[in-house]
Protein backbone atom coordinates (compact mmCIF):
# COMPACT_ATOMS: atom_id res chain seq x y z
CA UNK A 1 0.00 0.00 0.00
CA UNK A 2 2.50 2.36 1.07
CA UNK A 3 4.47 1.71 -1.98
CA UNK A 4 1.83 2.90 -3.99
CA UNK A 5 0.86 5.92 -1.88
CA UNK A 6 4.45 6.53 -2.83
CA UNK A 7 4.29 6.20 -6.28
CA UNK A 8 1.49 8.38 -6.52
CA UNK A 9 3.12 10.93 -4.83
CA UNK A 10 6.24 11.07 -7.06
CA UNK A 11 4.56 10.53 -10.30
CA UNK A 12 1.98 13.66 -8.75
CA UNK A 13 5.29 16.10 -7.68
CA UNK A 14 7.27 14.79 -11.67
CA UNK A 15 3.84 16.27 -13.12
CA UNK A 16 3.88 19.46 -10.75
CA UNK A 17 7.69 20.28 -12.23
CA UNK A 18 6.42 19.55 -15.71
CA UNK A 19 3.12 21.55 -15.56
CA UNK A 20 4.19 25.28 -16.32
CA UNK A 21 3.14 27.75 -13.48
CA UNK A 22 3.24 31.37 -13.27
CA UNK A 23 5.86 30.74 -10.74
CA UNK A 24 8.13 29.04 -13.19
CA UNK A 25 7.62 31.47 -16.39
CA UNK A 26 9.67 34.38 -16.56
CA UNK A 27 8.84 37.55 -18.81
CA UNK A 28 12.06 38.07 -20.61
CA UNK A 29 10.23 40.61 -23.22
CA UNK A 30 7.41 42.56 -23.29
CA UNK A 31 6.28 45.62 -25.94
CA UNK A 32 3.40 46.98 -26.31
CA UNK A 33 1.92 46.72 -29.97
CA UNK A 34 -0.76 48.64 -31.98
CA UNK A 35 -3.03 45.66 -31.21
CA UNK A 36 -1.70 44.03 -28.07
CA UNK A 37 0.72 43.63 -25.43
CA UNK A 38 3.46 40.97 -26.81
CA UNK A 39 5.05 39.13 -23.82
CA UNK A 40 8.00 36.62 -24.38
CA UNK A 41 7.95 34.20 -21.92
CA UNK A 42 10.54 31.73 -21.13
CA UNK A 43 9.08 28.36 -19.09
CA UNK A 44 10.06 24.94 -18.58
CA UNK A 45 12.57 24.90 -21.18
CA UNK A 46 10.55 26.51 -23.62
CA UNK A 47 10.29 30.19 -25.20
CA UNK A 48 6.79 31.35 -25.75
CA UNK A 49 5.07 34.41 -27.62
CA UNK A 50 2.06 35.80 -25.87
CA UNK A 51 -0.65 38.17 -25.75
CA UNK A 52 -1.70 38.22 -22.53
CA UNK A 53 0.08 38.04 -19.39
CA UNK A 54 -1.34 34.68 -17.80
CA UNK A 55 0.81 31.65 -17.40
CA UNK A 56 -2.31 29.35 -19.71
CA UNK A 57 -0.17 27.25 -22.30
CA UNK A 58 -3.60 27.47 -24.66
CA UNK A 59 -2.59 31.19 -25.16
CA UNK A 60 0.72 30.87 -26.08
CA UNK A 61 0.46 31.95 -29.51
CA UNK A 62 4.06 30.38 -30.35
CA UNK A 63 6.06 28.30 -28.67
CA UNK A 64 9.96 26.32 -29.09
CA UNK A 65 12.01 24.21 -26.91
CA UNK A 66 15.48 25.80 -26.32
CA UNK A 67 17.36 22.77 -26.39
CA UNK A 68 15.50 21.21 -29.50
CA UNK A 69 13.94 23.82 -31.69
CA UNK A 70 13.18 21.70 -33.85
CA UNK A 71 10.93 19.65 -32.38
CA UNK A 72 7.31 21.11 -32.72
CA UNK A 73 5.86 22.01 -29.18
CA UNK A 74 2.17 21.90 -30.16
CA UNK A 75 -0.54 19.43 -31.49
CA UNK A 76 -1.58 21.73 -34.35
CA UNK A 77 1.78 22.33 -35.82
CA UNK A 78 2.04 18.94 -36.34
CA UNK A 79 -1.33 19.06 -37.96
CA UNK A 80 -0.23 21.48 -39.82
CA UNK A 81 2.52 18.86 -40.95
CA UNK A 82 -0.51 17.13 -42.38
CA UNK A 83 -0.24 19.55 -45.59
CA UNK A 84 2.70 17.75 -46.83
CA UNK A 85 0.39 14.97 -47.53
CA UNK A 86 -1.23 17.12 -50.02
CA UNK A 87 1.68 18.99 -51.53
CA UNK A 88 3.46 18.21 -55.06
CA UNK A 89 7.24 20.90 -54.46
CA UNK A 90 4.56 23.68 -54.22
CA UNK A 91 6.58 26.56 -55.75
CA UNK A 92 4.61 29.67 -54.49
CA UNK A 93 3.07 29.33 -50.61
CA UNK A 94 1.34 31.91 -48.56
CA UNK A 95 1.59 32.34 -44.95
CA UNK A 96 -1.40 33.86 -43.09
CA UNK A 97 -0.70 34.90 -39.50
CA UNK A 98 2.49 34.55 -39.35
CA UNK A 99 3.27 34.33 -35.29
CA UNK A 100 6.47 32.85 -33.91
CA UNK A 101 7.61 31.81 -37.25
CA UNK A 102 7.95 28.39 -36.29
CA UNK A 103 5.56 26.59 -38.99
CA UNK A 104 7.14 28.85 -41.80
CA UNK A 105 10.50 28.17 -40.41
CA UNK A 106 9.45 24.51 -40.87
CA UNK A 107 8.05 24.95 -44.44
CA UNK A 108 10.90 26.21 -45.45
CA UNK A 109 13.27 23.33 -44.75
CA UNK A 110 10.67 21.12 -46.44
CA UNK A 111 10.58 23.23 -49.18
CA UNK A 112 13.95 24.64 -49.70
CA UNK A 113 12.20 25.63 -53.02
CA UNK A 114 10.21 27.29 -52.34
CA UNK A 115 8.76 31.13 -52.48
CA UNK A 116 7.33 32.10 -49.25
CA UNK A 117 5.59 35.09 -48.53
CA UNK A 118 4.32 35.76 -44.82
CA UNK A 119 1.40 38.19 -43.58
CA UNK A 120 1.51 39.58 -40.05
CA UNK A 121 -0.52 42.42 -39.27
CA UNK A 122 1.42 42.78 -35.71
CA UNK A 123 4.42 44.48 -36.52
CA UNK A 124 6.51 43.73 -32.94
CA UNK A 125 4.63 40.10 -33.30
CA UNK A 126 7.30 39.69 -36.78
CA UNK A 127 10.08 41.65 -34.99
CA UNK A 128 10.00 38.94 -32.16
CA UNK A 129 9.45 36.32 -34.51
CA UNK A 130 13.21 37.36 -35.72
CA UNK A 131 14.81 37.61 -32.53
CA UNK A 132 13.26 34.86 -30.34
CA UNK A 133 11.65 31.80 -33.15
CA UNK A 134 14.51 32.27 -35.47
CA UNK A 135 12.65 33.52 -38.30
CA UNK A 136 14.10 35.29 -41.04
CA UNK A 137 13.15 36.47 -44.46
CA UNK A 138 16.64 37.14 -45.83
CA UNK A 139 16.88 35.83 -49.73
CA UNK A 140 14.68 36.97 -52.33
CA UNK A 141 12.27 33.97 -51.74
CA UNK A 142 10.90 34.94 -48.49
CA UNK A 143 8.59 37.92 -47.78
CA UNK A 144 7.15 39.67 -44.98
CA UNK A 145 4.18 41.74 -45.22
CA UNK A 146 3.09 43.53 -41.78
CA UNK A 147 -0.46 44.38 -43.02
CA UNK A 148 -3.85 42.73 -42.41
CA UNK A 149 -4.69 39.34 -43.69
CA UNK A 150 -7.87 40.19 -45.41
CA UNK A 151 -6.11 43.51 -47.34
CA UNK A 152 -3.44 41.43 -48.62
CA UNK A 153 -5.75 39.13 -49.98
CA UNK A 154 -7.89 41.70 -51.72
CA UNK A 155 -4.47 42.99 -53.53
CA UNK A 156 -2.69 39.85 -53.84
CA UNK A 157 -5.83 39.17 -56.16
CA UNK A 158 -5.67 42.31 -58.52
CA UNK A 159 -1.97 42.15 -59.10
CA UNK A 160 -2.81 38.34 -60.08
CA UNK A 161 -0.65 36.76 -57.76
CA UNK A 162 -0.83 32.36 -57.30
CA UNK A 163 -0.07 30.14 -54.66
CA UNK A 164 0.36 26.40 -54.48
CA UNK A 165 0.00 26.23 -50.97
CA UNK A 166 -2.26 28.59 -48.72
CA UNK A 167 -1.97 28.32 -44.79
CA UNK A 168 -4.81 30.89 -42.96
CA UNK A 169 -3.55 30.98 -39.56
CA UNK A 170 -4.30 34.50 -38.62
CA UNK A 171 -5.43 34.93 -35.07
CA UNK A 172 -5.91 37.59 -32.21
CA UNK A 173 -5.90 36.84 -28.90
CA UNK A 174 -9.45 35.71 -29.22
CA UNK A 175 -9.95 33.97 -32.16
CA UNK A 176 -9.66 34.14 -36.18
CA UNK A 177 -10.85 37.80 -36.88
CA UNK A 178 -14.07 38.30 -37.84
CA UNK A 179 -13.88 39.63 -41.32
CA UNK A 180 -11.48 36.76 -41.81
CA UNK A 181 -13.56 33.55 -41.83
CA UNK A 182 -16.59 34.88 -44.02
CA UNK A 183 -17.68 33.26 -47.10
CA UNK A 184 -16.42 36.44 -49.10
CA UNK A 185 -12.69 36.10 -47.74
CA UNK A 186 -12.90 32.48 -48.45
CA UNK A 187 -13.75 33.09 -52.04
CA UNK A 188 -11.24 35.87 -52.25
CA UNK A 189 -8.51 33.00 -51.12
CA UNK A 190 -9.88 30.50 -53.18
CA UNK A 191 -8.87 33.23 -56.48
CA UNK A 192 -5.85 33.13 -55.33
CA UNK A 193 -5.30 29.08 -55.84
CA UNK A 194 -3.50 28.04 -58.75
CA UNK A 195 -5.75 25.39 -59.87
CA UNK A 196 -5.19 22.16 -57.71
CA UNK A 197 -3.88 24.46 -55.15
CA UNK A 198 -4.27 23.82 -51.29
CA UNK A 199 -5.69 26.02 -48.53
CA UNK A 200 -5.20 24.88 -45.07
CA UNK A 201 -6.47 26.59 -41.95
CA UNK A 202 -5.50 26.64 -38.60
CA UNK A 203 -9.22 26.50 -36.72
CA UNK A 204 -10.93 25.19 -32.96
CA UNK A 205 -13.26 22.16 -33.01
CA UNK A 206 -14.55 23.21 -29.32
CA UNK A 207 -17.49 26.36 -29.53
CA UNK A 208 -20.37 27.37 -31.21
CA UNK A 209 -18.57 28.68 -33.89
CA UNK A 210 -17.40 25.35 -35.17
CA UNK A 211 -20.75 24.36 -36.79
CA UNK A 212 -20.78 28.18 -38.58
CA UNK A 213 -17.63 27.72 -39.66
CA UNK A 214 -17.44 24.39 -40.99
CA UNK A 215 -20.74 25.08 -42.96
CA UNK A 216 -18.91 28.36 -44.27
CA UNK A 217 -16.15 26.20 -45.73
CA UNK A 218 -18.32 23.83 -47.08
CA UNK A 219 -20.13 26.31 -49.03
CA UNK A 220 -17.01 27.37 -50.58
CA UNK A 221 -15.01 24.51 -51.53
CA UNK A 222 -17.34 21.79 -51.23
CA UNK A 223 -15.85 18.60 -49.76
CA UNK A 224 -13.00 19.46 -47.20
CA UNK A 225 -10.42 17.14 -44.89
CA UNK A 226 -10.41 17.45 -41.36
CA UNK A 227 -7.54 16.68 -39.12
CA UNK A 228 -7.98 16.34 -35.62
CA UNK A 229 -6.32 14.32 -32.98
CA UNK A 230 -8.85 12.01 -31.11
CA UNK A 231 -7.48 12.80 -27.68
CA UNK A 232 -6.63 16.16 -28.21
CA UNK A 233 -9.83 19.06 -27.55
CA UNK A 234 -9.27 22.05 -28.93
CA UNK A 235 -7.60 21.92 -32.53
CA UNK A 236 -8.19 21.09 -35.65
CA UNK A 237 -7.17 22.34 -39.48
CA UNK A 238 -9.43 22.29 -42.20
CA UNK A 239 -8.02 21.05 -45.84
CA UNK A 240 -9.45 22.58 -49.40
CA UNK A 241 -9.06 22.99 -52.74
CA UNK A 242 -10.41 24.55 -55.28
CA UNK A 243 -10.52 21.38 -57.17
CA UNK A 244 -11.09 17.54 -55.98
CA UNK A 245 -9.30 16.56 -52.81
CA UNK A 246 -6.61 14.02 -53.30
CA UNK A 247 -7.67 10.39 -52.00
CA UNK A 248 -6.94 8.68 -48.58
CA UNK A 249 -4.56 6.48 -50.15
CA UNK A 250 -2.96 8.99 -52.27
CA UNK A 251 -2.47 10.35 -48.58
CA UNK A 252 -1.19 7.37 -47.12
CA UNK A 253 1.58 7.16 -49.32
CA UNK A 254 2.44 10.28 -48.71
CA UNK A 255 2.63 9.88 -45.21
CA UNK A 256 4.79 6.78 -45.40
CA UNK A 257 7.39 8.66 -47.71
CA UNK A 258 8.13 11.78 -45.30
CA UNK A 259 7.74 9.59 -42.09
CA UNK A 260 11.66 9.93 -42.06
CA UNK A 261 11.97 13.32 -42.57
CA UNK A 262 9.24 14.87 -39.81
CA UNK A 263 10.40 12.39 -37.56
CA UNK A 264 13.12 14.83 -36.49
CA UNK A 265 10.18 17.53 -35.69
CA UNK A 266 8.28 15.18 -33.47
CA UNK A 267 5.58 14.83 -35.67
CA UNK A 268 4.29 11.07 -36.39
CA UNK A 269 3.08 10.78 -39.81
CA UNK A 270 1.25 8.23 -39.38
CA UNK A 271 -1.06 9.43 -36.46
CA UNK A 272 -1.68 13.07 -38.25
CA UNK A 273 -2.78 10.46 -41.18
CA UNK A 274 -4.91 8.45 -38.69
CA UNK A 275 -6.33 11.99 -37.26
CA UNK A 276 -7.54 13.15 -41.12
CA UNK A 277 -11.13 12.40 -41.93
CA UNK A 278 -14.07 13.57 -44.58
CA UNK A 279 -16.93 13.14 -41.89
CA UNK A 280 -19.33 15.81 -42.03
CA UNK A 281 -19.57 16.15 -38.54
CA UNK A 282 -21.00 19.62 -37.81
CA UNK A 283 -24.68 20.99 -37.87
CA UNK A 284 -25.54 21.53 -42.00
CA UNK A 285 -28.19 23.40 -40.83
CA UNK A 286 -25.97 26.18 -39.51
CA UNK A 287 -25.49 29.66 -40.99
CA UNK A 288 -23.20 30.63 -43.24
CA UNK A 289 -20.48 33.32 -42.07
CA UNK A 290 -20.19 36.19 -44.36
CA UNK A 291 -19.69 39.79 -44.45
CA UNK A 292 -23.30 40.82 -43.35
CA UNK A 293 -23.16 38.06 -40.67
CA UNK A 294 -20.16 37.38 -39.02
CA UNK A 295 -20.36 37.76 -35.08
CA UNK A 296 -17.87 35.14 -34.66
CA UNK A 297 -16.48 36.25 -31.54
CA UNK A 298 -20.14 36.21 -29.90
CA UNK A 299 -20.63 33.03 -31.48
CA UNK A 300 -17.34 31.75 -29.79
CA UNK B 1 -43.89 67.73 -25.63
CA UNK B 2 -40.64 67.14 -23.48
CA UNK B 3 -41.22 63.55 -23.21
CA UNK B 4 -40.97 63.31 -26.87
CA UNK B 5 -38.38 65.69 -27.34
CA UNK B 6 -36.59 63.19 -24.94
CA UNK B 7 -37.31 60.04 -26.64
CA UNK B 8 -36.04 61.30 -30.10
CA UNK B 9 -32.89 62.49 -28.28
CA UNK B 10 -32.53 59.06 -27.23
CA UNK B 11 -33.32 57.46 -30.41
CA UNK B 12 -30.87 59.67 -32.35
CA UNK B 13 -28.23 58.54 -29.77
CA UNK B 14 -28.82 55.01 -29.79
CA UNK B 15 -29.00 55.27 -33.69
CA UNK B 16 -25.40 56.90 -34.14
CA UNK B 17 -23.65 54.41 -32.03
CA UNK B 18 -25.12 51.81 -33.78
CA UNK B 19 -24.21 52.94 -37.61
CA UNK B 20 -20.90 54.12 -36.08
CA UNK B 21 -20.17 50.21 -34.72
CA UNK B 22 -21.52 48.59 -37.65
CA UNK B 23 -19.09 51.12 -39.70
CA UNK B 24 -16.04 48.68 -38.54
CA UNK B 25 -17.66 45.67 -40.26
CA UNK B 26 -18.56 47.32 -43.09
CA UNK B 27 -14.78 48.43 -43.85
CA UNK B 28 -12.89 45.14 -42.61
CA UNK B 29 -13.39 43.46 -45.82
CA UNK B 30 -11.62 46.31 -47.47
CA UNK B 31 -9.17 47.84 -45.27
CA UNK B 32 -9.06 44.88 -42.19
CA UNK B 33 -9.94 45.43 -38.72
CA UNK B 34 -6.67 47.00 -37.94
CA UNK B 35 -6.49 50.04 -35.12
CA UNK B 36 -6.59 52.85 -37.99
CA UNK B 37 -9.76 51.66 -39.60
CA UNK B 38 -11.38 52.16 -36.04
CA UNK B 39 -9.60 55.49 -36.00
CA UNK B 40 -10.74 56.69 -39.50
CA UNK B 41 -14.29 56.15 -38.54
CA UNK B 42 -14.09 57.64 -34.98
CA UNK B 43 -12.45 60.62 -36.79
CA UNK B 44 -15.04 60.88 -39.09
CA UNK B 45 -18.12 60.26 -36.82
CA UNK B 46 -16.47 62.97 -34.19
CA UNK B 47 -15.66 65.98 -36.60
CA UNK B 48 -19.30 64.81 -38.53
CA UNK B 49 -21.23 65.28 -34.84
CA UNK B 50 -18.96 68.56 -33.94
CA UNK B 51 -20.27 70.01 -37.73
CA UNK B 52 -23.56 68.63 -36.69
CA UNK B 53 -23.62 70.72 -33.47
CA UNK B 54 -22.44 74.02 -35.16
CA UNK B 55 -25.53 73.47 -37.67
CA UNK B 56 -28.27 72.28 -35.79
CA UNK B 57 -27.47 75.17 -32.73
CA UNK B 58 -27.70 77.54 -35.61
CA UNK B 59 -31.15 75.99 -36.97
CA UNK B 60 -32.29 76.50 -33.22
CA UNK B 61 -32.21 79.85 -33.67
CA UNK B 62 -35.23 80.87 -36.40
CA UNK B 63 -38.10 79.61 -35.09
CA UNK B 64 -37.77 76.45 -34.02
CA UNK B 65 -40.71 73.71 -33.52
CA UNK B 66 -41.43 70.05 -34.02
CA UNK B 67 -42.06 70.31 -37.42
CA UNK B 68 -38.66 71.19 -38.12
CA UNK B 69 -37.68 68.77 -36.00
CA UNK B 70 -38.99 66.21 -37.48
CA UNK B 71 -37.79 67.23 -40.87
CA UNK B 72 -33.98 66.69 -39.53
CA UNK B 73 -34.73 62.92 -38.70
CA UNK B 74 -36.14 62.48 -42.08
CA UNK B 75 -33.46 63.73 -43.69
CA UNK B 76 -31.19 61.97 -41.21
CA UNK B 77 -33.27 58.50 -42.75
CA UNK B 78 -32.77 59.96 -46.20
CA UNK B 79 -28.92 60.29 -45.89
CA UNK B 80 -28.39 56.88 -44.52
CA UNK B 81 -29.93 55.53 -47.51
CA UNK B 82 -26.95 55.64 -49.82
CA UNK B 83 -25.04 53.77 -46.62
CA UNK B 84 -27.33 51.19 -46.74
CA UNK B 85 -27.51 50.78 -50.53
CA UNK B 86 -24.05 51.50 -51.86
CA UNK B 87 -21.41 50.84 -48.86
CA UNK B 88 -20.24 47.79 -50.46
CA UNK B 89 -19.50 49.36 -53.70
CA UNK B 90 -18.24 52.83 -52.74
CA UNK B 91 -15.71 51.21 -50.30
CA UNK B 92 -14.66 48.83 -53.40
CA UNK B 93 -14.21 51.79 -55.60
CA UNK B 94 -12.47 53.42 -52.48
CA UNK B 95 -10.53 50.43 -52.17
CA UNK B 96 -9.31 50.15 -56.06
CA UNK B 97 -8.60 53.83 -56.09
CA UNK B 98 -6.44 53.77 -52.80
CA UNK B 99 -3.40 51.74 -52.05
CA UNK B 100 -2.66 52.67 -48.10
CA UNK B 101 -5.44 51.43 -45.75
CA UNK B 102 -5.11 54.11 -43.54
CA UNK B 103 -6.07 56.59 -46.20
CA UNK B 104 -8.62 54.14 -47.95
CA UNK B 105 -10.46 53.69 -44.71
CA UNK B 106 -10.58 57.54 -43.99
CA UNK B 107 -12.15 58.49 -47.15
CA UNK B 108 -14.43 55.75 -47.34
CA UNK B 109 -15.98 56.86 -43.58
CA UNK B 110 -15.61 60.52 -45.15
CA UNK B 111 -17.61 59.35 -48.20
CA UNK B 112 -20.04 56.60 -46.34
CA UNK B 113 -20.57 58.36 -42.94
CA UNK B 114 -19.71 62.11 -42.93
CA UNK B 115 -23.42 63.46 -43.90
CA UNK B 116 -25.54 61.32 -42.75
CA UNK B 117 -23.56 61.54 -38.82
CA UNK B 118 -23.92 65.50 -39.59
CA UNK B 119 -27.12 65.65 -39.88
CA UNK B 120 -27.71 63.23 -37.23
CA UNK B 121 -25.55 65.55 -34.59
CA UNK B 122 -27.94 68.08 -35.70
CA UNK B 123 -30.52 66.98 -33.43
CA UNK B 124 -28.66 66.96 -29.75
CA UNK B 125 -28.23 70.92 -29.86
CA UNK B 126 -31.99 71.56 -31.51
CA UNK B 127 -33.57 69.27 -28.97
CA UNK B 128 -31.95 71.74 -25.83
CA UNK B 129 -33.13 74.41 -27.47
CA UNK B 130 -37.17 72.97 -28.08
CA UNK B 131 -36.58 72.34 -24.15
CA UNK B 132 -35.41 75.18 -22.76
CA UNK B 133 -38.08 77.07 -21.00
CA UNK B 134 -35.77 79.75 -19.54
CA UNK B 135 -31.83 81.22 -19.20
CA UNK B 136 -31.80 79.80 -15.26
CA UNK B 137 -32.35 76.34 -15.74
CA UNK B 138 -30.66 75.66 -19.19
CA UNK B 139 -28.10 74.00 -17.86
CA UNK B 140 -29.75 71.71 -15.80
CA UNK B 141 -32.22 70.76 -18.89
CA UNK B 142 -29.17 70.87 -21.24
CA UNK B 143 -27.56 68.64 -19.09
CA UNK B 144 -30.68 66.03 -18.58
CA UNK B 145 -30.85 66.20 -22.63
CA UNK B 146 -27.51 64.67 -22.60
CA UNK B 147 -28.20 62.31 -20.26
CA UNK B 148 -30.74 60.89 -21.64
CA UNK B 149 -28.99 60.77 -25.46
CA UNK B 150 -25.55 59.35 -24.35
CA UNK B 151 -27.97 56.64 -22.20
CA UNK B 152 -29.28 56.11 -25.98
CA UNK B 153 -25.84 55.94 -27.08
CA UNK B 154 -24.89 53.49 -24.68
CA UNK B 155 -27.68 51.32 -24.75
CA UNK B 156 -27.12 51.47 -28.60
CA UNK B 157 -23.58 50.33 -28.53
CA UNK B 158 -24.16 47.56 -26.27
CA UNK B 159 -26.99 46.06 -28.09
CA UNK B 160 -25.33 46.66 -31.75
CA UNK B 161 -22.34 45.01 -30.12
CA UNK B 162 -23.55 41.73 -28.58
CA UNK B 163 -26.87 41.29 -29.41
CA UNK B 164 -28.01 43.14 -33.15
CA UNK B 165 -24.99 41.44 -35.05
CA UNK B 166 -25.54 38.26 -33.74
CA UNK B 167 -29.45 38.23 -34.35
CA UNK B 168 -29.41 40.19 -37.95
CA UNK B 169 -27.75 40.98 -41.32
CA UNK B 170 -25.51 44.58 -41.61
CA UNK B 171 -28.08 45.93 -44.18
CA UNK B 172 -30.78 44.81 -42.03
CA UNK B 173 -30.00 46.86 -38.92
CA UNK B 174 -29.82 49.63 -40.99
CA UNK B 175 -32.19 49.48 -42.18
CA UNK B 176 -34.08 49.55 -39.11
CA UNK B 177 -32.35 52.44 -38.24
CA UNK B 178 -33.27 54.43 -41.06
CA UNK B 179 -37.17 53.30 -40.62
CA UNK B 180 -37.19 53.98 -36.91
CA UNK B 181 -35.43 57.80 -38.06
CA UNK B 182 -38.18 58.00 -40.72
CA UNK B 183 -40.82 57.18 -38.09
CA UNK B 184 -39.56 59.08 -35.41
CA UNK B 185 -39.44 62.00 -37.98
CA UNK B 186 -42.97 61.80 -39.26
CA UNK B 187 -44.58 61.90 -35.81
CA UNK B 188 -42.30 64.69 -34.40
CA UNK B 189 -43.48 66.56 -37.72
CA UNK B 190 -47.14 65.24 -36.57
CA UNK B 191 -47.23 66.77 -33.18
CA UNK B 192 -48.38 69.84 -32.14
CA UNK B 193 -45.70 72.71 -31.69
CA UNK B 194 -46.34 74.50 -28.46
CA UNK B 195 -43.43 76.89 -27.05
CA UNK B 196 -41.98 76.37 -23.69
CA UNK B 197 -44.61 77.47 -20.96
CA UNK B 198 -42.01 80.33 -19.78
CA UNK B 199 -41.47 81.64 -23.19
CA UNK B 200 -45.49 81.97 -23.64
CA UNK B 201 -45.69 83.92 -20.66
CA UNK B 202 -42.62 85.94 -22.25
CA UNK B 203 -44.75 86.67 -25.44
CA UNK B 204 -47.85 87.20 -23.56
CA UNK B 205 -46.26 89.88 -21.69
CA UNK B 206 -44.68 91.26 -24.72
Amino acid sequence: MNKYLWGLLSAAFFLLLLTPTSSSAKIVEEERSLYQNVYIVKEVGMTCMRFRKKSHNDLSQSCIFDKHPKELVFDYYKLAMGATFFLDNPEDMLIIGLGGGVLVNHYKEIYPQANITSVEIDGVVAEMAKKYFGYTDDGEQYDTHVRDGRVFVKRALRKDRRYDFILLDAFNSDYIPEHMMTQEYLEEVKALLKPGGIIMANTFSSSALFHHESATYHKVFGDLYQIHFEDEKTNRVIVVSNQSLPEKETLLQKANDYKPLLSQYGVDTLRVFDAISDEINWDTEAKILTDQYSPANLLK
Amino acid sequence: MNTLVLLCAFIMGFSIMTVELLGGKILSPYFGGSVYVWGSIITVFMLALSIGYLVGGKLSLKEPNTRKYGVIFIVAALTNLPLVLWHAELSDWVFMQIEDPRYGSLVSSIILFLIPTTIMGMVAPYSVRLLVANAESSGQTAGFLYFVSTLGSALGTIMTSFYLVLWFEIDSILYGVTIVLAIVGIVAMLFPKPLPKAEKAELINE
